[in-house]
């Protein structure tokens, strides 16, 4: 007997009544359809009915497409040729076909309109097979998966938005973080240009102040001698050509000074290190500045490390630097006084002082004497010409070749500048013999 | 013949040259000219001397020319005297403290001839009430 194996009982029960098989085949909970061979449909489940939302008498011997034809309106649709596939395939190799998941949408009724309820179903296809062992009917199993599917979906919708939420987050943050660093950037930028027109300002005021005394020397001076009636002695109109010489002179050293202000303050400078040879250029501020210790009758004497590395620097730096400080030392010297200048190597560079007698520097005044414009006051008593430019520019090379710059001074004595430039760059490590 | 005549000018200015054309200048006008290189020399020279008018410089070492004119009102005998601001300084803030301090001109020294200052002293020593 195929049908049960249950024990006495039951066998008993089969043996004294014929089943009634219509009744347990509509009681089971599955939902089962039954096509006969030419996929017309025999009979389906009650489970299967309702589950359709069918009536029995309305299916019975219809083909089975017509009564689950595919959704009209989802032109993805592809659920009649899905099971027709499988349908013939069990018709084909008389075994049991088990499909995925696929969507077949029911048709029902709404509001007097047919309509279509998405529906997903698991689908398996069996054979039944008579004594021949061909195909009689082919059992067509469903389970209703549409909420297991629908419930996926919302998974897989949720992670997407989560996904879509986090993706958007890092963009936001991302964009934030940019807005963040351009605003911060914007009010560096804003600050920068404040400062920028700080110093364009007091540069202006001061190049206006600076430069018109030259100016005014000439324009007087030459009004003076243009006029025949101060009928001038030949001595004074001597007086007043040199003058006009000496303030175009003055102007002319005044208009490089600034520029290089300019440049320092705005950052500009341009320089171009080369392995410099120092004491080669320390001779040439010497035969520079021969002509005015002589006529001071300053003595200048030097005392140079006879093997002194190179140095990686702008030779013309060196020089404005060794110039600067050399014919400030002079100038402020007397007739007579001495000026020193000393370089000697040390472990991490060279070192070079340069000592006056001369009128030094007040010690109230000290802490501005690298201050652009700045002379002291004993400076300008002594020589009252002089733009207050030299150290400054001086400072700011000496800094921008990693140098040092610093000084002893005491009112009336003397100062002495020192000048640390130090080995960087790969400098070569060969010393250069003189 | 000039009613200047020996008139006394005091010139306060650091830089030499321009002091010294002044100085020439002026002596050959007719005036009696002493020079200060700096506001403290000024403030001496202004207080007894008692020059019939000052040519005043601002930026000066020691002493500038606003801080001296500030103390220079400060005694009876400077009280009075006419002051005219002769510099290359031309922000509005040194003319408006100028101008607080009772000075009676303001020139910038590149504008002018100085045929020009020597004829605004000349103006403000005749004026009414000079």
């Amino acid at each position: 007997m195929p049908y049960c194996t249950y024990g006495n009982v039951c066998m008993k029960s089969l043996s004294s009544h014929k089943p009634d098989f219509h009744a347990i085949f509509d009681a089971v909970p599955g939902l089962y359809l039954i096509l006969k061979p030419d996929l017309s449909i025999l009979d389906a489940s009650d489970a299967y009915l309702e589950a359709t939302q069918t009536v029995r008498n309305n299916i019975i011997n219809k083909f089975w497409y017509e009564v689950f034809p595919d959704n009209p309106s989802d032109t993805q649709a592809h659920g009649v040729k899905t099971i027709n596939d499988s349908f013939h395939k069990v018709l084909k190799t008389k075994k049991q076909d088990i499909m995925g998941v696929v969507k077949y949408d029911i048709p029902s009724k709404h509001d007097g309109k047919q309509t279509y309820e998405a529906r997903y179903w698991s689908i398996v296809n069996c054979p039944s097979l008579d004594a021949d062992g061909q195909v009689a009917y082919i059992i067509n199993s469903v389970i209703d998966v549409t909420e297991f599917v629908e419930l996926k979906q919302e998974q897989v919708i949720q992670t997407k938005i989560t996904e879509q939420l986090k993706q958007q987050n890092k963009l936001f943050q991302t964009q934030m973080q940019q807005t963040v660093r351009e605003i911060a950037a914007h009010k560096k930028n804003e600050a920068e240009l404040r400062r920028l027109n700080k110093i364009k300002s007091e540069f202006i005021a001061a190049v206006s102040h600076h430069l018109r005394t030259p100016l005014t020397a000439i324009k007087w001076s030459s009004e003076v001698l243009l006029k025949p009636k101060h009928r001038l002695t030949k001595s004074r109109q001597e007086h007043y050509l040199y003058q006009i010489h000496a303030s175009n002179e003055r102007m002319i050293e005044l208009v490089k000074d600034l520029l290089d202000v300019s440049k320092i303050d705005f950052g500009s400078m341009t320089t171009k290190p080369e392995p410099v040879n120092l004491s080669s250029i320390l001779k040439q501020v010497l035969d520079d500045t021969a002509a005015q210790s002589a006529s001071k009758e300053v003595g200048v004497t030097t005392s140079v490390d006879r093997r002194l590395p190179p140095i990686f620097i702008d030779p013309a730096w060196v020089r404005v630097i060794f110039q600067n400080v050399l014919t400030n030392s002079i100038r402020y010297s007397k007739p007579g006084q001495q000026v020193t200048i000393q370089a000697k190597k040390e472990s991490n560079g060279v070192l070079i002082s340069i000592s006056d007698q001369g009128c030094g520097i007040p010690m109230g005044q000290q802490n501005k004497i690298f201050t652009k414009f700045f002379r002291a006051d004993n400076a300008r008593r002594l020589v009252s010409d002089g733009s207050g430019l030299g150290l400054y520019i001086t400072k700011a090379m000496v800094e921008q070749a990693h140098g040092k710059i610093w000084f002893d001074s005491a009112e009336s004595k003397g100062s002495t500048f020192y000048v640390k430039l130090p080995f960087i760059n790969n400098t070569p490590a060969e010393e250069v013999k003189l | 013949m000039n009613n200047d005549e020996g008139q006394k000018i005091l010139i306060v200015e650091d830089d030499e040259p321009l002091s010294d054309v002044l100085q020439e200048r002026f002596e050959n006008e007719g005036f009696r000219v002493i020079v200060a290189k700096n506001g403290v020399d000024g403030l001496l020279l202004a207080l007894d001397e008692k020059p019939a008018i000052i040519l005043l410089d601002i930026v000066m070492p020691k002493l500038g020319g606003l801080d001296m004119l500030k103390q220079l009102r400060e005694y009876e005998a400077g009280k009075n005297i006419p002051v005219i601001i002769l510099t290359n300084l031309s922000d509005s803030k040194e003319v408006h403290e100028a101008l607080a301090n009772g000075v009676r001109d303001y020139m910038v020294k590149a504008d002018w001839a100085i045929a020009d200052v020597v004829e605004s002293v000349r103006k403000l020593l005749t004026a009414p009430g000079a």
